[in-house]
């Protein structure tokens, strides 16, 4: 989910690096010279998930996956997020480096907010169904996240006048929330039982 | 392989970051023609001279303008009373304006900058170490991870797997994902475990000190100089155009 550089306006590109500059302070606490090379491989990992595609009739739409990222590292979710999307303006032209701080937040606060409130819940033996329903949420979390935050500042920038290009593109994400939770459901049952120890980075 | 000289990354990165911030900034529409015309300029005469580049860049502005075809059809109609919208298609040709723009500049600017020159170029504009080092190090475990997803890709087509929507596709994307982040993991720990044995300390920053300032050459300082001069010229084109 990128929002292309040139939409927003000022103001509202100010606040969104003001807030991502605020997650980024505490996501940079946590990340030191050793946790340095897990942090990198997993910013790789989401970087690469991005380019995993699901056809959907004659386009496709590809995974985010911010809602699993947040389990995996909490607040680090910040500072790898921000360095993904600043890799994927560089190469691909996806997103930009004035929309960047907007693009952090749209898709980190949601990732750190699906973190602190179901990580919990991950520490300890879980049964596959326990599993299941926590990656379920976490996608919820995520991509309802991203949506709202993206909606929010598209209106500020256009107001009514971008009403219905925000009403298409709310109800575009109906799909992409749905193979997200059962894509990240999945992936955080298989990683619960090969390796529940990956879920207690950057607490 | 090209020989061309390019100037210093963090001028090229701050002269992008120019260019980004006077297209959000300015609303006239004068200033944005013009700038949007030198950039079409600009990429016509670096296409000429490096021809391998039109690929890369046409691919850019192609997957931006089809963004913009749903931003008019959404903003530049009322569809209720089926009619022309003036304040969206204000903003929509404001919007257009400003994404090519972008888009070109950042395409030409930054060409063929690599994702560790990148991080280099942004800590010496300020950005802390941590993230510099991060951003180097992503770069090269993208390239080493991309190879094991493509091998799980290649495995996947010799058992005949094709992606389709289904709950199958949805279980095997699943799986590759868990897959490429317990390689993550495991991958980690080796690193970790060889930078230990090595006896190297993990409390600094793996970083590397930029060219001073001053020690850079006069053409590279004249790239950023000819971009301020040309966004100038743009921003007063209005009160240019009122004075006649």
């Amino acid at each position: 989910m990128h929002i292309a550089e040139g939409v927003l306006d000022t103001p509202t590109l100010l606040a969104a690096a003001g807030c991502t500059a605020f997650g980024l302070t505490i996501g940079l606490r946590r990340l030191t010279p050793r946790t340095l090379p897990t942090a990198a491989l997993f910013a790789a990992v989401f970087f690469l998930v991005g380019t995993i595609h699901i056809p959907i009739g004659v386009g496709s739409v590809h995974l985010i996956l911010n809602g699993l990222i947040g389990l995996l590292l909490g607040w680090l979710a910040f500072p790898v997020i921000f360095v993904a999307l600043a890799l994927q303006a560089l190469l691909f032209s996806f997103g930009g480096f004035t929309s960047l701080g907007a693009n952090t937040l749209l898709t980190a606060l949601p990732a750190v907010i699906a973190g602190l409130s179901l990580r919990p819940l991950l520490q300890g033996p879980s049964s596959r169904p326990k599993l299941l329903i926590v990656g379920a949420a976490a996608a919820t979390i995520g991509i309802l996240g991203a949506t709202l935050l993206a909606a929010m500042m598209l209106w500020s920038t256009g107001g009514t006048a971008l009403s219905s290009l925000i009403s298409l593109f709310v109800a575009a994400q109906a799909p992409i929330w749905l193979i997200e939770a059962i894509v990240t459901a999945l992936t955080v049952g298989m990683l619960g039982r090969a390796r529940p120890t990956a879920f207690t980075l950057g607490t | 392989m090209s020989h061309v000289h390019r100037p210093d990354g963090r001028l090229r990165l701050a002269a992008t970051l120019l260019v980004s911030v006077a297209a959000a900034l300015t609303q006239a529409l004068s200033s944005l023609y013009a700038m949007l015309l030198i950039a079409l300029l600009a990429m016509v005469i670096v296409v000429t001279a490096d021809k391998t580049l039109l690929n890369n860049i046409g691919r850019r502005v192609l997957r931006v303008n089809a963004f913009l075809v749903i931003v008019w059809i959404t903003t530049s109609v009322n569809w209720r009373y089926m009619a022309i919208d003036e304040a969206g298609t204000l903003l929509a040709t404001q919007m257009s304006m400003r994404v090519n723009i972008v888009t070109l500049a950042a395409s030409l600017l930054l060409a063929r900058m690599s994702g560790v020159e990148l991080g280099r170029a942004a800590v010496g504009l300020g950005l802390p170490n941590a993230l510099g080092a991060l951003l180097a190090q992503v770069a090269r475990q993208v390239s080493l991870l991309s190879e094991t997803k493509t091998r799980l890709e290649r495995a996947m087509r010799a058992r005949a797997y094709r992606s389709a929507l289904g709950f199958r596709s949805l279980q095997v994307s699943a799986q590759m994902v868990a897959w490429l982040i317990i390689h993550a993991l495991a991958r980690s720990e080796r690193i970790s475990l060889g930078l230990r044995s090595r006896g190297m300390s993990s409390t600094r920053w793996p970083t590397r000190e930029s060219t001073a300032w001053r020690a850079l050459p006069k053409a590279d300082w004249s790239t950023l100089g000819a971009v301020i001069v040309i966004i100038g010229f743009c921003l007063l084109l209005p009160t240019l155009e009122i004075q006649k």
